[in-house]
């Protein structure tokens, strides 16, 4: 049975990978309908984890987790604006709850952001003395005041050197994390199909 | 590891060997003794061995070297020399048990009486009568022969056949005649009781002298011994006794064997017939001083010359406490077992062999009680003692006169057994106080001590945060409320339009009047930096009379498409929604692009015609993202399967590194990175003034501002960290 339990996925994994491999290069029908079935497939684990994440919290919050309260009650009041959008008991209730709440709390989460980052960065020397710090600092200041206009001469300067940085270091530096990751994408699929990694059984 | 020369061969040796490992020679060291203990050489003047403490005193006689003779077939040994029987004496003319036990009887039961003496002792009795009866025979043919024949002189060989004849009728016909009767045994042991007057101080007497006379009796039976050839005259000690010995046998006397007194009813025949030399000397001597008589005794020592000491059964040895001798029937195997004891060795029967050489010894008078091997070993450690400078003194008076080296008895003895007081051990400050340290230590109970409250030290890091935190918010606040404040820096703080955001505007005016995919991928939490540039998508889009299709890999995105696309007025806009799968479900959209006639359904969910069509006819796509995965996603997924259509992207000041390379490629026409972009598209190529427009003055402030800090802290941080380490390397780990 636990070969069994083992074994079966790996199978599934090897012949749905060929045939996405050989529907994507050969015969484009076929990989329509399976690439359908991940968007199917990805929809029913979105929704799941939806159910996961209810019955985790739901559990939470009986042990007495506020926070878990606030999600739990959150999701439900969603899901219930969403069912009365949908039976037009109400008119654009999702909308509204993402408008004035969500939208709110993560533009303002994601505004303390420039703090942490301002302090960590005026910190760095402090922390690490070193010459890569110094670098890092130094293109930091380039990188924001060449993106802003600075009066007279320096702002030529700094926005001269913030372009060259920007298409020879910063282009080359990504081409080359972009070519790496494509190569890691293939060799990750490969030992997908190989049997080597098996993600689905973690 | 201590190491001792030898003073011979100069051989190392360890300081523990007594002699030296190459040629045997005694190691000594001038002013050392060895410790009788461990045997490590330790200095005189201690009395305590420094290595095991113990006391030294006995140690002073292994400073005399003991050096054997090198051969000891030379050495003259008289005394332990076999003795022979007669010459003339056969087993043809021994009398019959019979004969001598009835002679025995008639000459000495007349004096003792019969039921006294048990039947087995009165045999031995017998046989030593026969024996000497025997030996006046042969004394008489000597006599009678010694002028025919000197030869006949000659000491003849031992002759145990007619010793060994004699025991054996003996013992047969007491076996047969006189069967062993433990009562007998008891009756006439009663007869060696001791005076109970003299118990106490008399104990250790008797028992010297039962043990005479054990030795005696054992000595008398040994084999050879009858037929022992006297000593030649030039020895004075020895010729005495052989004559003292003729004079008894003449005599037949039956004294008992009590010089002092002490050891009754025991016939002479048992006890001083045949004693030796020295014994009998001692025995002789009642009249002297009895400290000075048994301090000179000395008993010859076992590990020398076991042959001559009898087996003594056990039962024997463990009654002899000095009051009662037990003699019991197992006396007479005990004397069958003498019998049988070995000759003497090879080297003391050459000794007897040639008894006419002379003792050479002169200086030793103990007669032929001393061998010649220990004479060697004397004269050895004289001459040891003399290479060493230990001056040895040549004793003048009692049983070791003319000997050197001798060791004194009393010095030896008296001396350890007084012994000396042990010197005071005396404890120093110091251990007095590792004793106190060890006993606070052993004896205190450990004591649970509270860690003391340490004060935090005060985080220069909050402050510094709430330094940061407040000149930011004063900045923002400044730009913001103030926005008149700002003018003047109005055109100066515009950055001037790069040529991805005139690429942009550019592909955005020529899809004018055709459907246009817009994908918002971005959340909420960078609205702020992506929505300006959205809303002037949006906007241009709308001016345009371009359809608008949203699509977003993300739920929140399609609701922030949704939010936007409510302000802009005249937009013609179709939702397409939320695409799972990220780049499964962008390749799957992708296809409804390419061949629009198999895409009547998207993921389940039907699609209208008029979208369908749409779809179909899109000629833009705009990438609104601030992740770099929806980015790639997009470019690499829809762009390489879509060729019809031209892909622009508005992103984050963060993501446009990300694009360049893209950018170079031409699979992205156009990029608007951050705000600044989105304001200069806005302002200078769409020529739109709204609130947006306002607020890029605080924001270049604020970004100025944030550069001075880090210039500031790296300095600072810099300068006053010279003398911390110079890299948090360690820390980090």
């Amino acid at each position: 049975m636990n070969q069994i339990r083992q074994s079966l996925p790996l199978a599934l994994a090897y012949v749905f990978g060929a045939l996405a491999l050989i529907g994507l290069l050969f015969v484009p029908a076929l990989a329509k309908t399976i690439t359908g079935w991940v968007g199917f497939l990805a929809v029913i684990a979105l929704l799941i984890g939806i159910l996961n994440l209810f019955s985790v919290h739901s559990r939470r919050l009986v042990r007495g987790n506020i926070y878990s309260g606030v999600l739990v009650v959150s999701l439900v009041a969603m899901i219930g604006l969403g069912i009365t959008d949908f039976i037009e008991l109400t008119d654009g209730g999702v909308s509204a709850a993402f408008k004035y709440v969500q939208a709110p709390l993560e533009a303002a989460f994601a505004s303390m952001l420039a703090f942490f980052l301002l302090f960590a960065g005026v910190r760095v020397i402090q922390r690490r003395r070193s010459w890569w710090a110094i670098i890092f600092i130094t293109s930091l200041v380039i990188f924001l005041l060449g993106r802003t206009s600075l009066p007279g001469f320096l702002g030529e300067i700094l926005g001269t050197v913030s372009d060259i940085m920007t298409l020879v270091f910063v282009s080359s530096g990504m081409r080359g994390i972009l070519i790496g990751i494509a190569l890691g994408a293939i060799a990750v699929s490969i030992r997908v199909l190989m049997g080597t990694d098996r993600p689905y059984n973690k | 590891m201590i190491t001792v020369a030898c003073p011979n061969c100069s051989f190392e040796n360890s300081a523990l060997s007594r002699r030296c490992t190459s040629c045997g020679t005694a190691l000594l060291i001038e002013g050392y003794v060895r410790c009788d203990n461990c045997r490590v050489l330790t200095p005189k003047a201690l009395e305590f061995c420094e290595l095991c403490g113990s006391y030294l005193a006995a140690a002073a006689p292994f400073d005399k070297p003991l050096i054997l003779p090198s051969s000891r077939q030379d050495a003259n040994v008289a005394d332990t020399s076999p003795l022979t029987l007669p010459a003339n004496l056969s087993t043809e003319n021994l009398p019959d048990a019979q004969e001598i036990t009835e002679q025995y009887s008639q000459s000495e039961r007349q004096d003792q009486p019969e039921s006294s003496i048990p039947a087995w002792l009165l045999d031995v009795d017998a046989a030593l009568k026969m024996r000497s009866i025997s030996e006046k025979k042969a004394d008489e043919t000597d006599s009678s022969s010694a002028t025919k024949s000197p030869e006949s002189k000659k000491v003849e060989p031992p002759r145990t056949d007619v010793y060994d004849e004699l025991l054996r009728r003996l013992d047969t016909s007491h076996a047969v005649t006189q069967p062993a009767d433990p009562k007998e045994s008891e009756d006439w042991l009663e007869v060696l009781e001791v005076d109970d007057d003299n118990s106490e101080q008399g104990n250790i007497e008797d028992l010297a002298f039962q043990a005479l006379a054990a030795a005696s009796l054992a000595a008398s039976h040994l084999p050879g011994k009858e037929g022992r050839a006297d000593p030649p005259e030039d020895q004075p000690l020895v010729q005495p006794r052989a004559e003292e010995r003729t004079e008894r046998r003449q005599k037949g006397s039956t004294q008992p064997l009590d010089p002092k007194g002490k050891l009754l009813g025991v016939p002479q025949q048992l006890a001083a017939t045949e004693l030796p030399a020295w014994l009998s000397d001692q025995l002789q001597r009642p009249d002297e001083d009895e400290e000075e008589y048994f301090d000179d005794i000395e008993l010859p020592e076992p590990s020398r010359a076991t042959y001559l000491e009898p087996t003594v059964p056990d039962a024997e040895q463990d009654e002899t406490d000095g009051e009662v001798i037990v003699l019991d029937a197992s006396f007479d195997k005990w004397l069958k077992q003498l019998s049988d004891e070995p000759a003497a060795p090879d080297w003391m029967t050459e000794g007897e062999s040639s008894p006419d050489v002379p003792f050479e010894s002169d200086s030793v008078q103990m007669g032929a009680e001393t061998p010649q091997w220990l004479h060697d070993i004397h004269e050895a450690e004289g001459d040891t003692a003399l290479l060493l400078g230990i001056e040895e003194t040549v004793e003048d008076s009692g049983r070791f006169a003319g000997i050197k080296g001798a060791i004194q008895i009393e010095p030896a003895i008296a001396a350890s057994l007084i012994g000396t007081r042990m010197v005071d051990y005396s404890i120093s400050k110091e251990q007095q106080q590792k004793i106190a340290i060890l006993e606070s230590i052993v004896h205190t109970k450990p004591v649970k001590q509270k860690p003391k409250a340490v004060e935090p030290p005060r985080d220069s890091s909050v402050r510094m945060r709430v330094l940061l935190a407040g000149a930011l918010f004063l900045v923002f606040l400044f730009a913001t409320v103030v926005p008149s404040s700002a003018e003047w820096l109005k055109d100066s703080t515009l950055q001037p339009a790069t040529k991805q955001t005139e690429q942009f505007y550019d592909q955005l005016m020529l899809a004018a009047g055709e459907p246009v995919l817009v994908a918002f991928e971005y959340t909420p939490a960078m609205a702020g930096e992506l929505n300006p540039i959205a809303n002037v998508v949006l906007g241009q889009l709308a001016d345009n009379d371009s359809p608008v299709i949203t699509v977003s890999q993300s739920a929140a995105g399609s609701e922030v498409a949704a939010i936007i696309a409510e302000d802009i007025e005249g937009l013609d806009l179709e939702q397409l929604g939320y695409i799972p799968g990220e780049a499964v479900g962008l390749r799957s959209l992708a296809e409804c692009f390419s061949d629009p006639d198999n895409c009547e359904t998207l993921f389940g969910e039907e699609i209208p015609a008029e979208l369908q069509e749409n779809l179909s006819a899109v000629s833009l796509i705009v990438i609104l993202a601030s992740d770099s995965d929806s980015l790639i996603d997009w470019i690499e997924q829809v762009g390489a399967q879509v060729k019809d259509s031209t892909l622009i992207a508005g992103i984050t000041q963060l993501l446009g590194p990300v694009t360049v390379p893209y950018s170079a490629s031409g699979q992205l026409k156009g990029t608007v990175s951050g705000f600044p972009d989105a304001i200069y598209l806005q302002q200078d190529l769409l020529g739109i003034e709204n609130e947006a427009s306002e607020r890029v003055s605080g924001i270049t402030i604020a970004i100025w501002l944030a550069a001075g800090f880090l210039i500031a802290g790296a300095v600072y941080y810099a300068v006053t960290g010279l003398n911390l380490p110079r890299s948090g390397k360690a820390k980090d780990r």
